[in-house]
C-alpha cells in the first residue's frame, strides 16, 4: 500500500477542490432534474485517502452548501419538486457515505497505535526474559542444544555433499564418455527436438551443439527423408523394443550443416524418466567407410579385369578341379567360353600319356601345394592338340582353403621360331664351312682335272684313256656337288613380289621340253587362270619347278605322265607335281628333303636337290609335302600364300 | 711371255706343262710378292695368277695392274662366289675362272688376249 498512498499525498490535496469545482460548474450547466450532484460522491472518496480523519465530514458540508447553491442559482429551478427531492438524496447519500468513511478511518488508526503498543510490550518483556536467562545459567542448556542441532545439520549437510559429490562423478563420467565418444550421440524428447548434442555430433553435422539444441531433428535428415522418419520414431517408442542396433535400421543419409549428405549407420534407444520419453540415437558417419568398401570393390574389379586380359594364361585349381582360367587361358586351350575348362579335372589338362615321372610331380602338384618355379611341359588343348608349354605352379591359400595358381605361356610357336632359327643358323654354318672347304679343295681337284686332261692328250692307250676319264668325270661331279652346295649356302635373299605361278610353270616345261620328249614323258597341265598371284620369287620358283621337272623324269625312267596342277586355296596357292613313276618307300619319303641323301644312281644326283627345294618353299612361308606310292608315283604339293596385290603381268 | 702365279706347286707346275707344251715363255711366282717384284723387273705380255694365296686378294690385282698398265690379267679362284669376281674383274683383271678350270678354255683365253692386246700370237700353236 505505500506506492498508493505516496500518488495520493501527492494528488488528493489539489485533486479534490478541482473536481468538486468541475462538477459544481457541470451541474449549474445541466437541467434540474439531472443528478449530476451524485458525482460528488468521487470526490468524497478521495478524501479516504488523506491522512486526517475530519476530511470527509468536512468535504460533505462544503458539497452539501454547493449543491443547494446550485439550485438556487438556476431561474427555474426552485419550482421544480424533482430538484428539490434530488438535492435532499444527494445530501443524505453524502452524509452517509461520509460518516461511514469517517468511522472507518477512525477505527483503523486506534487499531495501529494499539499494536504499536503491544509490539512495545512484547519487546520489553523479551529483553527482560534475556536478561533473565543469562541470570539463570540457562546459557549451557542453550548451548547444548544449539550444538546438537549444529551437529544434526552438519551431518544432513555432509550426506547430502557426499551424495552430490558422487552425483557429480557419475555425472562427469557420463558427460565425458559422451563428449569423448567417436560416435555422434544425440537425444531427442517426445517432440523430437534436440536436448542433447555431443561433440562427435558437431564434428559430424558441422554445427554447434547450442545451435543444435532446440532443433528438430529431422534438421539433420536430407528433405527426403524427413516425412518417413518423423513416424518412424514414434513406432519405435511405441514398439516396446528399447534399443535397435546399428544397420538394423539400414543405412540413412545424415544432413551436414553445408548441405553435404553422407550415409550413417545409426542405433536408437528410448528410456522414460518421469513420464517423459527420450530417445537416445548413436550415429556412425560410415562416408569412409563406403569409400574404402568402393575403393576396395573397385580395386578387385581392376585386379580382376588385369587378370583377365593378361596375356599369360592363367588357371586357377581347387581339390583336383579347375575353378578359374582367364581370357589367354581359353585361347591357349583353344577354347571358346571358359565353362569348357572350369570344371575340368586339373589333370586332364596335360596329356594322359605323360612320362610317368612327370605325370606324378604333377599330381603332386595339383594335389598337394607343391610350389614348382618355372618348366616346360605339355598341355592338351580342347581340341586334342598338345602344346608346348611354361608352366609355373604356385600353392596359395584363400577363405576357401588351399589352391593352386597355374600359369601357362605357349611355347609352340617359339619353338618353331627357334627351330627355323637353328635350321638357318646351320644353313648358315653349312655356307661358311662349304666355301672355306671349296677353297681348300679347289686347286687340288684342279690339280687332278688339270693332270688327267694333260694326260689324256699324250697317251694313246685305250685303258689308260678310259681311267683318265674316269677321273676327270669325277672330279666334274665333285665339282657338281660342290657348286650345288655353294649355290645353296651362298643363296641371295630372295626378291619377292606378286608373281603368276602359271607363268613360271609353262615357261619351265617349255625349257624341257626336248628332255621330256626324249624320256618319253608325258605333260598333263591343269592351271587355273582365276589362281591368285603368290608373294614370290621368280628365279627361286623357277629353281623349285626345275628340281622337281627333273626328280619326276629322273622316277620316270620308261616314260610316263607328269601332271602339274595350279589352283586356289584358302589364302594360298597350290602347287602340285605328280609323277607316274616307281614311287618310294616309306623311309625314303621320311628322308627325302634331308641334304646329301639321294636314292639316285651313283654319280647322277646331288642329294641336294629337294633340300633346296624346301629352304625356297619354307623362306616364303609356304609348305611342301610328298605322298608316294610304290608303283604307282610321287606327288609334290607346295602351298604358297597367296599375293595381296595381283601380279604385274607375265615376263 | 707369261707369269704364272700361283702358291700351290703342283698346281703351277700343271700350268707351266701345259702352257710350255703349246710354245709359251714363262716366268714363275709363288706369291703376290714375288709376282709384283717380277712384273716390276720387267712387264710380262700376260699375267696368269691365282687370287688366294700370300699376298694375294683383289688389292693385289689392282696394284698389278697399276705396275703393269696394258698387261692382261687373268685370275683363277676356287669356287669363287660372284662378288669375289666382281670384286676381281674391278680391280682390273681382264679375265676370271673358277677353279677346277678347264685347261682347254684357260688355252684359248691365253691366246685371244695376247692376239687382242699384242696384235700377234706369242705361241708357235
Amino acid at each position: 500500500m505505500k506506492i498508493p498512498n505516496r500518488i495520493a499525498m501527492r494528488v488528493v490535496p489539489w485533486s479534490i477542490p478541482v473536481l468538486t469545482l468541475g462538477i459544481f460548474v457541470l451541474d449549474l450547466l445541466t437541467p434540474v432534474g439531472v443528478a449530476v450532484s451524485v458525482l460528488y460522491v468521487i470526490p468524497l472518496l478521495l478524501t479516504f485517502l488523506s491522512s486526517r480523519e475530519r476530511d470527509p465530514l468536512d468535504f460533505s458540508i462544503v458539497a452539501t452548501g454547493l449543491l443547494w447553491a446550485d439550485l438556487f442559482m438556476k431561474p427555474a429551478g426552485l419550482h421544480i419538486p424533482y430538484g428539490v427531492l434530488n438535492r435532499t438524496l444527494g445530501t443524505l447519500v453524502l452524509w452517509l457515505i461520509a460518516l461511514g468513511l469517517v468511522k472507518y478511518k477512525t477505527t483503523q488508526s486506534h487499531l495501529t497505535s494499539a499494536e504499536t503498543e503491544k509490539h512495545k510490550a512484547m519487546e520489553e518483556l523479551i529483553t527482560e526474559r534475556t536478561e533473565r536467562s543469562h541470570a539463570e545459567g540457562l546459557l549451557t542448556a542453550a548451548q547444548e542444544a544449539r550444538a546438537y542441532a549444529e551437529t544434526a545439520v552438519t551431518g544432513a549437510v555432509a550426506s547430502r555433499q557426499q551424495a552430490e559429490a558422487s552425483y557429480v562423478v557419475i555425472q562427469l563420467r557420463l558427460e565425458s564418455l559422451i563428449q569423448s565418444a567417436m560416435d555422434a550421440i544425440i537425444t531427442i524428447d517426445e517432440q523430437q527436438r534436440v536436448v542433447m548434442f555431443n561433440e562427435a555430433a558437431e564434428r559430424m553435422f558441422k554445427r554447434p551443439a547450442r545451435e543444435a539444441i532446440g532443433q528438430p531433428l529431422d534438421r539433420f535428415l536430407p528433405a527426403r527423408f524427413r516425412e518417413a522418419h518423423r513416424h518412424h520414431v514414434p513406432e519405435f517408442g511405441r514398439s516396446g523394443v528399447t534399443s535397435r542396433k546399428m544397420g538394423q535400421l539400414g543405412t540413412v543419409m545424415g544432413l551436414r550443416a553445408d548441405g553435404e549428405e553422407f550415409p550413417i549407420e545409426a542405433a536408437i534407444s528410448h528410456v522414460t524418466i518421469e513420464g517423459k520419453k527420450f530417445y537416445t540415437v548413436i550415429l556412425r558417419d560410415i562416408a569412409e567407410r563406403k569409400q574404402a568398401e568402393r575403393l576396395l570393390r573397385q580395386s578387385e574389379e581392376r585386379y580382376r579385369r588385369l587378370l583377365t586380359v593378361s596375356p599369360l594364361a592363367i588357371v586357377v585349381t581347387r581339390g583336383d578341379r579347375v575353378v578359374f582360367v582367364n581370357d589367354a587361358g581359353i585361347r591357349l586351350f583353344k577354347s571358346v567360353r571358359a565353362s569348357e575348362i572350369i570344371g575340368k579335372r586339373a589333370l586332364e589338362l596335360f596329356p594322359p600319356d605323360h612320362d610317368p615321372a612327370i605325370h606324378d610331380r604333377l599330381h603332386q602338384l595339383v594335389e598337394g601345394s607343391a610350389t614348382i618355379p618355372l618348366a616346360e611341359e605339355k598341355v592338351v588343348a580342347v581340341d586334342g592338340t598338345i602344346l608346348d608349354v611354361e608352366m609355373t605352379a604356385t600353392g596359395f591359400t584363400d577363405d576357401e582353403g588351399p589352391a593352386m595358381l597355374l600359369t601357362f605361356r605357349d611355347v609352340s610357336e617359339r619353338r618353331r621360331l627357334q627351330e627355323q632359327l637353328r635350321r638357318t643358323e646351320r644353313i648358315a654354318e653349312l655356307g661358311t664351312l662349304a666355301s672355306g672347304m671349296a677353297h681348300e679343295i679347289g686347286t687340288p681337284m684342279n690339280v687332278i682335272l688339270g693332270r688327267a686332261e694333260y694326260l689324256m692328250d699324250r697317251i694313246q692307250d685305250e685303258q689308260a684313256r678310259k681311267g683318265l676319264h674316269t677321273i676327270v668325270a669325277q672330279v666334274e661331279r665333285i665339282t657338281r656337288v660342290m657348286n650345288q652346295l655353294l649355290a645353296f649356302a651362298r643363296r641371295k635373299p630372295p626378291l619377292r613380289g606378286p608373281l603368276a605361278l602359271k607363268d613360271v610353270i609353262e615357261n619351265g616345261v617349255e625349257m624341257f621340253q626336248e628332255r621330256l620328249t626324249q624320256s618319253r614323258v608325258r605333260v598333263e597341265m591343269e592351271l587355273d587362270d582365276n589362281c591368285p598371284a603368290v608373294l614370290a620369287d621368280a628365279d627361286q620358283m623357277s629353281q623349285v619347278l626345275i628340281n622337281l621337272i627333273m626328280n619326276a623324269i629322273h622316277a620316270m625312267p620308261d616314260g610316263g605322265i607328269l601332271r602339274i596342277g595350279l589352283a586356289p586355296a584358302k589364302k594360298a596357292v597350290t602347287l602340285t607335281v605328280a609323277d607316274t613313276g616307281q614311287g618310294m618307300p616309306a623311309e625314303v619319303v621320311n628322308r627325302i628333303f634331308e641334304p646329301f641323301f639321294t636314292t639316285k644312281e651313283f654319280g647322277k644326283g646331288t642329294g641336294l636337290g629337294l633340300t633346296v627345294v624346301k629352304g625356297i618353299i619354307e623362306e616364303h612361308q609356304g609348305s611342301i609335302t610328298v605322298e608316294s606310292e610304290q608303283g604307282k608315283g610321287t606327288t609334290f604339293t607346295i602351298l604358297l600364300p597367296k599375293s595381296e596385290k595381283p601380279s604385274e603381268g607375265s615376263k | 711371255m707369261v707369269l704364272v702365279v700361283e702358291d700351290d706347286r703342283d698346281m703351277r707346275s700343271l700350268l707351266c706343262d701345259e702352257l710350255w707344251s703349246v710354245g709359251y715363255q714363262l716366268r714363275e711366282a709363288r706369291d703376290g710378292d714375288e709376282a709384283f717384284l717380277a712384273v716390276l723387273q720387267s712387264v710380262p705380255d700376260l699375267i696368269l695368277t691365282d687370287l688366294r694365296m700370300p699376298a694375294g686378294g683383289a688389292e693385289y690385282i689392282s696394284r698389278l695392274r697399276t705396275a703393269a698398265p696394258r698387261c692382261p690379267i687373268i685370275v683363277m679362284t676356287a669356287f669363287g662366289d660372284p662378288a669375289t669376281k666382281a670384286a676381281v674383274l674391278q680391280a682390273g683383271a681382264n679375265a676370271y675362272f673358277d677353279k677346277p678350270v678347264r685347261v682347254a678354255e684357260l688355252k684359248i683365253c691365253i691366246q685371244q688376249l695376247l692376239i687382242h692386246h699384242h696384235g700377234a700370237p706369242q705361241s708357235s700353236a
